[in-house]
């Protein structure tokens, strides 16, 4: 045997040895694969480190691995992993929850998991993302409200109240714009921040955003072109920030923690955001109210949701196992840390007292009387509305014909699908 | 008196016959498995139906008819048409003319040259960001120094209004990219034979006349590799834009790189991977067949001396 030969052989010899111990690690150990964008799903957090120790504790032989993708490259990795066939075990489903379901890569609930197990969660919530024939392909994990966040130490020394209806907001935006500042912050970039605006909007309408995503409605119907309308106005009134089709959300919470905005529109989970990064004078000074009626005593209808929900790999061989997992996920000791920790708002009632936050408590409230759909699962639904909206909040198409735009971008891409 | 050995040649030529595939071997298997079944596979895509969810299915030239036929798809192509053409004119001819300047004796040329090489480390993403930033038409860096410079009536919302969302993503892509074709310049610049120079001021051609006449036509393959390259660059942009905008607003910044990339991943539908992959094959196409014309017109005169 030449020299080389007998490097050669002892190099392979070595790399073998090497992998042998994974490979006997691995056949004795289970490893359930979980996927989502919260942040908070790592090692070192304690209240996931307290969640997979409890869980592995339980079921020995079985080890937790987080995968964590940020939310704006989140969907280009689901795609491409469900293209693959290298779904996770069980991931947030965002937007593709239910095609997933339909397409038969997400498991039914309703058919693995009882109904009072199903029954503990927010009707609203689960509602969203049960389909017409009563198949719930994702499980809530926490849910949302949007809100408006008035910076109360501007809105005092412009001798203003935070408005009650649209009207009122429409009225005192010139006197916020003399000042100097943008009456109310929000950003529309790649975010879909507009589509969380306009769908209460059309609930305020009377229009239903469910009938709308099945198409059972027509997308131009009288509430979604009063809707528009009404975008159009605020628009035109300078109630928005210069450009919001070019701002993200980031940017126009910055302008809001400048003190250079009277209010900030914005989901629930910034609540506790604020606790982590708002500067003093912002945290001193917010305060949280409900999204502007059309008519003075009239429903203050706000988006409220779940854009995170679990959905379980149908295809997965550890299925039985992350059934397992969101049963324990969503047990009450277990969930109720998770909103502790975590500032969350719980999907499931019984963690009401978990609830730290009496801001975050208040937004719960609202959203069980006036919370609106926000979040569209039908095919072409949250391109079409998101198109229409940039395109009002430019000032390049009037509502009417942005309306009749919608329904045929959803007819269009309904029938591409 | 007869040998038994080979020829020294014919060894040489059996020698040659397995060593040179050896060592090739590893790296073609490379870029066939990597490269070359891939691009071949995505060729088939494109006549397919595919959401990624469901099997393949076969729908002919379905993809083609519905590309040709989509508005913004168009749209797309004139953005990535406008961006492109800008660049390649912008990115050429000014590095070219500092290069020529910072060759000229300048004092600090090191310096500047540093300067402008500077922004070339930073990342597309995170220029794109940055510049998201500056661009902010309320409070941003841009807009706030107009209006303390007195120029308020020139502020624009830069990012997010249709008329001036490519020049501003232009400018960006300009500021990136000015200092690394300065340097091949630069370097170019550096070959060129001092005595054409001499002897074109002995004839009392200007700095002018000396740049047409004798920097241009010396560097002209170096010109058309520079072409080459931001056309290229041009046509398959993706990372600035979408940092900066994600083809919005309204998709009046959508190249075919972000078309692509929300038609595959976004939440249009379901993910169209068969119609996404014509939208690469035109890039693709696009790419090569402006990459050969102007690789032909480059090498119709050739300088010698």
């Amino acid at each position: 045997m030449t020299k080389i030969t007998r490097l050669l052989a002892g190099a392979a010899l070595g790399l073998v040895s090497a992998f042998l111990p994974i490979a006997h690690s691995t056949a004795q150990e289970t490893v359930l694969h979980v996927m989502g964008w919260e942040t908070r799903h790592v090692p070192g957090n304690p209240v996931w480190d307290k969640l997979v120790a409890g869980f592995e504790a339980e079921h020995p032989g079985v080890r937790v691995e987080s995968n964590v993708v940020p939310i704006t490259q989140y969907l280009g990795t689901l795609a491409a992993m469900t293209a693959a066939g290298t779904l996770p075990d069980v991931f947030f489903g965002h937007v593709k929850a239910l095609e997933l379901g339909r397409a038969g890569l997400a498991v039914d609930y309703t058919d693995v998991m009882t109904d009072e197990f199903l029954d503990g969660f927010s009707p609203n919530l689960l509602a969203q993302l049960t389909t017409a024939d009563g198949a719930v392909y994702a499980l809530p994990y926490t849910g949302f409200a949007f809100g408006i966040f008035a910076n109360d130490r501007i809105m005092t020394e412009l001798g203003l109240t935070v408005p009650n209806t649209w009207e009122e907001l429409i009225e005192m935006a010139p006197k916020i714009r003399e000042a100097g500042l943008a009456p109310l912050a929000w950003g529309n970039l790649n975010t879909g921040t507009c589509r969380d605006f306009v769908m209460p909007l059309i609930a305020q309408y009377g229009g239903d955003a469910r009938a709308l995503d099945e198409l059972t409605a027509s997308w131009d119907s009288e509430p979604v072109i009063q809707a528009l309308t009404l975008l159009d106005r605020l628009t035109k009134a300078g109630v928005f920030l210069d450009g919001v089709n070019g701002l993200d959300i980031n940017q126009a919470t910055q302008i809001a923690y400048q003190g250079r905005a009277a209010m900030l529109y914005g989901p629930s989970r910034n609540v506790g955001i604020f606790q982590k990064e708002a500067p003093p004078d912002w945290l001193e000074n917010f305060s949280v109210h409900k999204m502007p009626a059309v008519i003075a005593d009239g429903r203050h209808f706000m988006a409220a949701g779940s854009g995170l929900a679990w959905v379980v790999n149908d295809k997965s061989p550890n299925k039985e196992l992350a059934l397992e997992f969101l049963k324990y996920v969503f047990s009450p000791p277990v969930y109720n840390d998770i909103i502790a920790g975590f500032n969350g708002f719980p999907s499931r009632p019984s963690a009401m007292d978990a609830v730290a936050l009496p801001q975050v408590r208040e937004m719960i409230q609202w959203a069980t009387e006036d919370g609106a759909r926000n979040v569209l699962y039908g095919a072409g639904s949250s391109d079409a509305v998101d198109a229409a909206c940039q395109a009002i909040l430019d000032g390049s198409i009037e509502p009417a014909a942005a309306a009749a735009k919608m329904q045929a971008d959803v007819l269009k891409a309904r029938g591409k699908s | 008196m007869p040998t038994n050995r080979p020829s020294s040649a014919r060894f040489a030529l059996r020698q040659w016959n397995w060593v040179v595939p050896a060592f090739v071997a590893p790296a073609a298997l490379i870029l066939i498995v990597l490269m070359a079944l891939p691009m071949a596979n995505a060729v088939v895509l494109t006549f397919q139906f595919w959401n990624g969810m469901t099997p393949p299915s076969w729908i002919g030239l379905s993809n083609y008819q519905t590309l040709f036929s989509e508005p913004l798809f168009w749209s797309a192509l004139r953005n990535t048409a406008y961006y492109t053409i800008a660049t390649v004119v912008l990115k050429t001819s000014l590095p070219l003319i500092l290069a020529s300047l910072l060759s000229s004796g300048v004092r600090f040329s090191v310096f500047f040259r540093t300067m402008y090489f500077m922004p070339v480390v930073i990342s597309l993403a995170i220029s794109g960001l940055l510049w998201k930033m500056i661009y902010e038409p309320n409070f941003g860096l841009l807009n706030e120094t107009l209006r303390f410079i007195g120029l308020g009536n020139f502020t624009q919302i830069w990012l997010g209004s249709s008329n001036t969302v490519m020049p501003s993503i232009i400018a960006v892509s300009l500021w990136q990219g000015l200092g690394f074709y300065l340097l091949i310049f630069y370097a170019a610049i550096q070959g060129v034979p001092s005595d054409l120079y001499d002897a074109a001021k002995m004839d009392n051609a200007n700095a002018l006349r000396r740049f047409w006449h004798v920097t241009v036509p010396m560097l002209r393959p170096v010109i058309v590799l520079v072409i080459v390259l931001n056309t290229i660059n041009g046509v398959k942009v993706f990372d600035q834009v979408w940092a900066m905008t994600a083809g919005g607003p309204n998709h009046a910044s959508d190249t075919l790189g972000t078309y692509l990339y929300s038609t595959a991943f976004g939440s249009v539908g379901n993910p169209q991977f068969g119609y996404a992959t014509t939208i690469a094959m035109v890039i693709l196409v696009l790419s090569a067949v402006l990459s050969i014309i102007q690789i032909r017109i480059g090498r119709r005169q050739e300088v010698e001396y």
